[in-house]
């Protein structure tokens, strides 16, 4: 959902946490920030990976970067099938 | 009655007898209809360790007593069986019309017993029941057949059909519905095919009566709204289907690739559901009265040729995709249409395709077993293989045996990824513990639809995929939910948007029995605990509840989940401990009590 709102696949950001990064991709992409941020904090429904990790079992926002992390933002709109 | 129509149709293939019963209401009251109900019947009345394929087995057709009603993706039903390929109790669902229609026949049941000398199928206009030749249809895939009962009986008709596979007795042989819509799992159509019955058709005039209406209304208009706002079900589904999970089960490291050996998948962009959404789309399929509508008809370019169908799922995309190293959309929508058109699980034959490949490059097997190189990525291997499964044709006719008796065969049984000889579907449990404890202790053998536990552990990140703390406990209540859902008719994904109190006030409503929350989740404790009982009878025990050697031992070798097994040893003595079961998984005299089962 955030990829089509964005209208791309991968975006290489610095940053020395989550929240830098997600700064800077506001910066770059304004119209994102009301599918991610609800009132200044993060949407319940927006799941946010380090290297396949979900933050919230990390630092959250805080979580820290090494070079060459992935970082995968998605909502949480899946579902397998029955 | 209200919400049960009161009736339950049987049909002795052997003698060719039709009967009505009168439906015991404490027994609708106590296994609700649908999975509960019928599986209820198969304990009390299947001989234990019958041969699945012996006439003695029942093949029983049941929907809920939500099934057909206005409630909100309210479309389901459930085939149930002794299962070819596990020995274990068969419940396998599915959607569409068909489930409805039976209801509107005036049946909450059909139970299809014996076995017929010639190849026939069952003609079904309200009260009035024929059993007629198919020889004319015998042979024939299940479009075809399809067309052909509807042109005998009536164009409204709505269809369950096996094709060439269930004909076969290939051991995951399922059973179409609605032309499209598959019971696909655990064999059904095999046990159809035992029968010799080819299809059930049936059209319904009739209605159901509702016990409090402006109740049920109010119920149905609350439901709706939560299903139409929620994230998963209003959105997600509706705009990707399930193939949306391809890239967000690939980011968590646990997309199963190449038979197991990996958890991440090269080619996972290319068979993913943005791709098929972008490339091969044509529309969205809704099943009866579903707001959701996750179906995908589309559309490919074959040998010259546009062809359309249903699918492919996720489930289906993984097995026939990321399990056997295979990133062709195009040809994996294909082979999904050739298993829908044979009435064949895609998943098991995905599945035991992967399992072949690496028996192939471990040496195991060579080109003069299988006729042909068989590597991962082989799409076209892939093919052929699944024409050669459903006819039973050269080393087909091993692979219709399922992965674990084709690993047996060969000496090497740890590399069939399967529990209780079913294979799982597409989540690595090495990255989601709790998954790999569902796996472990389904009913049904490896399967994703007991115990949805992703849904908490990955999609809704509400607790840490990689711990196994508290997984038991998160399992056994999913897995208790699912059978009241299973039971009441209604479909799974609801649950992304609905709990046990929404749940309730339909079902009161409807049939006017005084349900509580916890009586309707006992009732869903009391239906795993009959499958457990059947399976314990069966000879089924703690040594069945268990994975594949490569999760338990082999850890993961690269991604997030780097490095982990499954822990499943201490969380499976929690769950027998939390379900009241002694060290051997077997129920407590005092828990039997409890549940009305001693």
């Amino acid at each position: 959902m955030t990829r089509q709102a964005a209208g791309l696949v991968h975006l290489e950001l610095a940053g020395v946490t989550v929240a830098d990064v997600l700064q800077r991709l506001l910066a770059s992409n304004p119209e994102l920030k009301s599918h991610l941020f609800d009132g200044g904090r993060l949407r319940p429904d927006i799941c946010i990976l380090v290297n396949g990790r979900n933050i919230r079992y990390l630092d959250g926002e805080a979580t820290p970067l090494d070079d060459d992390d992935t970082i995968t933002i998605f909502r949480q709109v899946a579902g397998g099938a029955p | 009655m209200y919400g049960w129509m009161g009736t339950i149709l049987r049909v002795n293939l052997s003698t060719g007898a039709i009967t009505k019963e009168k439906l015991d209401e404490n027994l609708a009251r106590d296994y609700i209809g649908a999975r509960g109900l019928a599986s209820k019947t198969l304990y009390d009345e299947l001989p234990p360790r019958t041969d699945p394929f012996d006439p003695a087995n029942l093949l029983i057709f049941a929907a809920g007593p939500l099934t057909g009603t206005a409630a909100t993706s309210a479309s389901r039903y459930n085939v149930v069986t002794k299962s070819p390929l596990t020995g274990a109790i068969a419940a396998s669902n599915s959607g569409g019309y068909l489930p409805a229609e039976i209801r509107y026949a005036g049946y909450d049941m059909i139970i299809v017993e014996g076995r017929s000398e010639e190849p026939v199928y069952l003609w079904i206009k309200d009260d009035q029941v024929e059993i007629r030749s198919a020889k004319a249809m015998w042979g024939k895939g299940t479009r075809e057949t399809d067309a052909l009962i509807r042109d005998e009986t009536d164009d409204e008709a709505k269809i369950i059909s096996i094709g060439i596979a269930g004909e076969k007795l290939v051991r995951f042989a399922g059973v179409i519905n609605d032309r499209e819509r598959a019971a696909g799992r655990s064999g059904v159509g095999a046990v159809m095919g035992s029968k010799n019955l080819k299809a059930v058709a049936v059209r319904g005039t009739g209605g159901i009566k509702i016990k409090d209406g402006a109740a049920f209304r109010e119920a149905v208009l609350r439901n709706l709204a939560k299903i139409k706002s929620g994230p998963v079900t209003g959105e997600g589904l509706p705009t990707y289907g399930t193939a949306i999970l391809v890239n967000v089960i690939n980011s968590h490291g646990i997309l199963p690739t190449n038979n197991f050996q990996l958890g991440e998948f090269a080619g996972a962009e290319a068979i993913s559901g943005e791709t098929l959404t972008r490339d091969l789309l044509v529309r969205n399929r809704g099943c009866l009265a579903c707001p959701i509508g996750c179906g995908r008809v589309t559309e490919i370019n074959w040998e010259g040729n546009r062809e359309r169908g249903e699918g492919p799922e996720y489930e289906s995309i993984w097995a026939l995709g990321a399990a056997c190293g295979i990133s062709d959309l195009e040809l994996i929508t294909k082979v999904n249409f050739l298993c829908n058109e044979y009435g064949m699980d895609p998943i098991t034959l995905g599945a035991t395709v992967a399992c072949a490949m690496e028996l192939f490059a471990e040496g195991v097997l060579t080109v003069e077993e299988t006729g042909m190189p068989l590597h991962f990525g082989d799409g076209q291997g892939l093919l052929e293989l699944t024409r050669k499964t459903a006819m039973r044709e050269g080393f087909g006719d091993v692979l219709a045996e399922g992965s674990a008796r084709l690993a047996e065969k060969y000496g090497r049984p740890e590399l069939s990824m399967s529990s209780k000889k079913q294979e799982y579907p597409a989540y690595d449990p090495r990255g989601s513990q709790g998954i790999g404890l569902g796996y472990a202790t389904s009913n049904r053998g490896g399967c994703h639809v007991r115990g949805y536990t992703i849904g908490a552990e990955i999609v809704a990140a509400a607790v840490d995929p990689l711990t196994s703390a508290g997984k038991a406990k998160l399992l056994i209540d999913v897995q208790d939910f699912t059978c009241v859902v299973d039971s009441v008719g209604m479909c799974l994904f609801t649950t992304f948007s609905l709990g046990v109190d929404d749940v309730l006030p339909l079902l009161n409503a409807a049939t006017g029995v005084d349900y509580t929350t916890e009586s309707l989740l006992q009732a869903g404790e009391r239906i795993w605990n009959l499958e457990r009982l059947f399976n314990l009878r069966e000879g089924l025990g703690r040594e069945d509840d268990s994975l594949a050697p490569r999760l338990l031992q082999e850890p993961l070798p690269a991604g997030p989940a780097k490095g982990n097994v499954v822990e499943l040893e201490s969380m499976l003595n929690e769950y027998y401990q939390l379900r009241g079961w002694d060290n051997e998984g077997r129920p407590t005299g005092e828990k039997l009590q409890a549940l009305g089962l001693g």
